[in-house]
């Protein structure tokens, strides 16, 4: 894999005449990398334009991805983009896991129960486990999760991360996602990425971010 | 000419607050109804109402008026209140859309904070008036060009006046004389829509999200009563009529060339006007393209005919091709609405993931799912609009060459002659043929998908 999965050149993004990312230049290096910030910094716009489902306004986004992958990446999206009218184990055979398989992630997910249900009758916290679980089942040598996990409930908090290291590890994938929480950026990732306003106002190694922002005073996360 | 319009007029306003006000509880209900079932029955009783063609309403009620033709006064109070029940659910359908109506948050914080009469006036005026204004515009300019149900019901209108010297061979441009007064009264809804319209489009608007209330049951009323009113009672009066014509029918079917050129000209319909959806790109071009539409099927069907009466497009006029310019353009408006809706699904972030599955694993179940979510949808708004220009009459009148005549014409002019069992078995056959299209098109798409899914 190459040093750096994606390259921003003065990326600027209206939605709605609405300025969400202002003139931003960065790199994403492998790893894990969190994106910090404060609501309305300009999180899910960052990661909506890596994934291609925006097109910035102006600037340029570069990709490295590996195109090797049958799936070269995975997102959940702000929404988790479910497919609501199709049953919780359908979510994951459409990718072309097979039904064995598909059950052990779910039970990751505690999900198991679930599995013949429809989307549309999943609790919150469910929807967004099985977004997870999916990502996942794709295999995909890189995730990118905006807010992952977000409605779940501290207790089983843990053991989903867990799982979502194990995989990356086990095929050194890497893994960009939004966050809120500082504590969660700093144990689970390499790098970050700390936006406000649209603009970037720290990046590098996780620790060095973390610092950056407390430094900067209020508008830490 | 001039007593007509001005009555014309005033019973269109009347049929465009009254349906605008009865489709208000139903809105209400669908906006807040937590139950999806409950919902989903709710929509399916409108669309029944909206699918009915008035031709069979008509059919059904007329031989049962000849005693309140006597009584002009109480034969128009049927023809609106047959009216507002059909446009019910054009009104419910678009106070739904009041989310993007003119009020800000913090008219619905200032009215959550300082409840009582007078805020709560302030704020279901500012709530809704954008929505009420647009539905009222567009129920005006449905009631004000309805020319089937008064042609049956023998109810005096300018649109049957004009078919009616059209038809009866008098100079095109008599027809245009008598139409410039009723193109110049639907500028101002039109005008009043294209504002509306424009200010949903610049999305200034935020929306008040109201709290979720059970079920109350009298927000179903008025949709029930116009139900029974324009669906129910007359396709049950039809088909209990229609009993011993079935067999004779069937055995002597003569409807069988008039049904294939409906057939064929809708599905013309249907092809150009997903053509024109997905070649035009530029929304505003779209929304251009509508504004013939809204000024009623007579009108367009008259200028049709003056166009392909043109020396250059003269051998085109004894075609099917002016029918199906015609009938897309009356159509466009309701499609180009139902294909931004259909167009939404596609553009979610789940259609974004399928589409990525499909294009990257090339996996039949993942083109399946992309296609249920992004294309699904469109089918849907195309098989619409072949049902709606089957079931046209005005400018299938007008426009259909010699030779050929769409079913409905066909019916239209048998049912002057009244109700027979036999003539009710053509009307309910004819009527289905659409509905049989929808199915089996519908049919063979799911099973393609399950196919795909196994």
């Amino acid at each position: 894999m190459s040093d750096v999965l994606f390259e921003l050149l003065n990326v600027t993004q209206l939605t709605g005449g609405v300025v969400r990312l202002r003139n931003i230049t960065t790199k994403i290096h492998p790893g894990v990398t969190a994106v910090l910030g404060p609501s309305g910094a300009g999180k899910t716009t960052l990661l909506n334009l890596l994934v291609g489902y925006e097109k910035p306004t102006s600037g340029e986004v570069r990709q490295n991805v590996s195109a090797t992958h049958k799936l070269p990446y995975f997102w959940v999206p702000f929404d988790l983009g479910l497919w609501k009218q199709h049953k919780v184990i359908e979510h994951l055979t459409v990718l072309g896991v097979n039904e064995q398989k598909a059950g052990e992630w779910l039970k990751e997910f505690d999900l198991e129960e679930q599995a013949a249900q429809k989307a549309s009758t999943l609790s919150q916290g469910q929807a967004s486990r099985l977004a997870v679980a999916r990502a996942l089942a794709s295999e995909a040598p890189l995730l990118i999760f905006d807010e992952p996990l977000v409605h779940v409930g501290p207790k089983r908090m843990p053991h989903y991360w867990t799982v979502i290291t194990h995989y990356l590890k086990e095929r050194k994938a890497s893994l960009i996602f939004s966050t809120h929480d500082p504590i969660i950026a700093a144990s689970f990732a390499d790098h970050g990425l700390f936006l406000d306003e649209g603009t970037v106002q720290g990046s590098g190694a996780m620790d060095d971010v973390l610092m950056q922002v407390e430094g900067g005073g209020q508008n830490a996360p | 000419m001039r007593f007509v319009i001005e009555s014309d007029l005033m019973r269109a306003l009347a049929v465009a607050f009254l349906a605008t006000a009865a489709g208000y509880p139903g809105a209400c209900f669908l906006r807040t109804v937590v139950s999806r079932k409950l919902r989903f029955i709710f929509v399916a009783v409108l669309a029944g109402i909206l699918l009915t063609p008035l031709l069979l309403t008509g059919y059904a009620y007329y031989t049962h008026l000849p005693a309140l033709t006597a009584r002009t006064f109480w034969l128009v109070s049927v023809y609106m209140g047959i009216l507002v029940l059909k446009y019910l659910p054009v009104g419910t359908f678009i106070l739904c859309l009041n989310q993007y109506s003119n009020t800000r948050a913090s008219d619905f914080i200032f009215h959550s904070i300082k409840p009582g009469w007078k805020t709560t006036l302030t704020y279901l005026f500012k709530n809704w008036r954008a929505s009420f204004l647009a539905s009222a515009a567009v129920i005006f300019l449905l009631a004000f060009n309805e020319f089937e149900l008064a042609s049956l019901m023998t109810v005096p209108t300018w649109t049957v006046t004009i078919f009616e010297m059209q038809a009866g061979g008098y100079p095109l441009l008599d027809s245009f004389r008598g139409l410039l007064k009723p193109f110049l009264i639907q500028l101002l809804p039109l005008c009043v829509l294209l504002g509306i319209a424009w200010k949903w489009a610049a999305g200034q608007a935020v929306v008040a999200e109201e709290s979720l209330k059970p079920l109350q049951p009298w927000q179903w009323i008025p949709t029930i009563v116009a139900f029974f009113g324009v669906t129910f009672i007359p396709l049950g009066m039809t088909t209990l009529s229609a009993v011993g014509g079935f067999r004779e029918v069937l055995r002597n079917f003569a409807l069988g060339s008039d049904i294939l050129f409906s057939v064929g000209v809708s599905v013309m319909v249907s092809l150009l006007t997903l053509c024109l959806l997905s070649q035009v790109r530029r929304r505003n071009y779209l929304c251009a393209l509508a504004i013939p539409g809204l000024t009623g099927s007579l009108f367009i069907a008259l200028v049709l005919v003056a166009l392909f009466q043109n020396d250059i497009l003269n051998r085109m006029y004894d075609t099917p091709v002016p029918l199906t310019i015609a009938l897309t353009l009356i159509f466009l408006p309701m499609t180009i609405v139902c294909w931004f809706i259909a167009d939404r699904f596609g553009k979610s972030t789940s259609a974004y993931l399928a589409h990525y599955l499909a294009e990257q694993t090339h996996g039949n179940k993942a083109r399946a799912l992309h296609w249920k979510i992004t294309h699904s949808p469109k089918l849907l708004v195309m098989l619409i609009v072949f049902y709606f220009a089957y079931l046209e009459l005005t400018a299938s009148a007008l426009l259909a060459p010699s030779g050929s005549m769409p079913v409905t014409v066909r019916l239209y002019k048998l049912m002057h002659y009244g109700k027979t069992s036999g003539f009710s078995a053509m009307t309910i056959l004819s009527i289905l043929v659409p509905v049989l299209f929808t199915m089996i098109v519908l049919g063979l798409e799911k099973g393609v998908i399950r196919r795909a899914w196994r």
